[in-house]
């Protein structure tokens, strides 16, 4: 059997720890006191000197109609403050379990409520594989099957990342014991999950917290292959 | 008569030597007669040397200076202005023991943060193998179509993360393009 570890990589960085935070300004006051002072500071610096010799001469009169120093960093603030950057909370989408929106600075990883026997059971899209294929066709397939054609995703390679065996029940057992379960890593390109009465019941897309949805073996074997957060 | 004599008299009448008959042999030399030597004064040929040793010189000279000499890279050259003036260099305080202190403790947070990934790596290539490895005991044909190398990744390109999310539908405002840029000759 193949299954997709299907994931959404951080689209923003992660926020720095407090060590970190403090670590960052020290570096930006060594830096800063390392530097020279800019073409804008000297022009700040004369502008300043001159209003404080209060001698006004013709010349000077001229030239206080030109834009002084103050003028130009009150219009560049003005220009900065039109322009509105992108949140960096997803906002009321971030408990929204089935968005891709959500936690943008964490791994997210795909996880879907499946009947496996008679019982409903979260685990990675997963599937048989039919003869003549390759595990990574399967795994292409399954993905295809459970989550519809509207989600786009890029397979890392063809060797499996990562490996699970369980054995079924007694009662079910009948030539086989049980199932090996090969994983395949992806990345989601676009798109999403298109549910619309596959086998799949719902879907979820998980932080590395949120994963202890999944049963426990199951997980041990799937935080083996996985990329760890650090906070 | 003998005739040894009549014919010693036939041949005398046949060839005769005592005419002149412009046939004459002459000196061999197989070479042509050495031509005098001219005598050349020998400060001359020492100025005529010392003058294309200059020569030579010279052109050494050349090459040398013109590998010296490298197309300048004006970004990469500090303004004059700012070498001479020392009005724009920010007073600056001395490393305090906190300072230290914290440069000591993050060097140990980098470390263990790098042993940090270096076993997570590990983690990962062991889970890899292990599926390899089962992969090639449940099936060797699977395995091999499992090993080959997938050239669709290559070359492998990934962008992100960044600060912030990108603004949906931002247009971005087209900027000026003039070149400004020296043209050199090679």
């Amino acid at each position: 059997m193949s299954a997709v570890s299907l994931e959404r990589k951080p689209l923003i960085t992660r926020d720095l720890n407090k060590f970190e935070l403090e670590i960052a300004n020290l570096m930006q006051k060594i830096e800063v006191e390392k530097s020279h002072k800019s073409d804008f500071e000297i022009r700040q610096e004369n502008d300043k000197k001159k209003a404080e010799s209060k001698v006004f001469s013709e010349s000077d009169l001229d030239q206080a109609a030109q834009q002084t120093a103050q003028d130009f960093l009150d219009l560049s603030t003005e220009e900065l403050q039109h322009f509105k950057q992108a949140s960096r909370v997803g906002g009321d989408q971030e408990n929204n379990y089935r968005t891709t929106k959500r936690a943008l600075d964490r791994n997210l990883l795909l996880l879907v409520s499946e009947k496996v026997g008679d019982k409903e059971m979260w685990i990675l899209p997963q599937g048989k594989r039919k003869e003549g294929e390759t595990l990574r066709d399967t795994a292409e397939r399954v993905l295809k099957d459970k989550c519809g054609n509207l989600l786009k995703a890029k397979f890392l390679g063809n060797a499996p990342c990562g490996f699970y065996k369980y054995k079924y029940p007694k009662a079910k057992q009948g030539e086989t014991m049980g199932a090996k379960i090969f994983f395949f890593k992806a990345q989601i390109l676009d798109g999403n999950v298109e549910l619309n009465g596959g086998p799949c019941q719902d879907f979820h897309w998980a932080t590395r917290r949120e994963m202890e949805k999944l049963p426990h073996e199951y997980l041990k074997a799937i935080r083996l292959f996985l990329i760890d957060e650090e906070h | 008569m003998s005739p040894g004599v009549f014919l010693y008299k036939r041949l005398t009448r046949l060839i005769s030597t005592s005419v002149p008959l412009n046939f004459r042999t002459s000196q061999s030399l197989f070479a042509e007669p050495l031509k005098k030597k001219k005598r050349i004064d020998p400060a001359v040929t020492k100025a005529r040397e010392e003058r294309r040793r200059k020569r030579i010189e010279k052109q050494i000279r050349r090459l040398e200076k013109g590998t010296r000499q490298l197309k300048p890279i004006e970004e990469c050259e500090i303004p004059l202005e700012i070498v001479k003036n020392n009005d724009r260099i920010r007073s600056r305080q001395e490393d305090s023991s906190r300072v230290i202190g914290l440069f000591k403790s993050w060097a140990a947070y980098k470390y263990k943060q790098s042993l940090r990934d270096a076993t997570m790596v590990d983690r990962i290539l062991y889970s890899q193998q292990l599926a390899l490895d089962r992969l090639k005991m449940e099936s060797p044909e699977l395995y091999l179509s499992a090993v080959q190398v997938d050239e669709s990744l290559l070359p492998f390109v990934t962008s992100g993360p960044t600060e912030t999310p990108p603004v949906v539908g931002y247009d971005s405002p087209d900027g000026e393009y003039i070149d400004i840029s020296k043209k050199w000759d090679d």
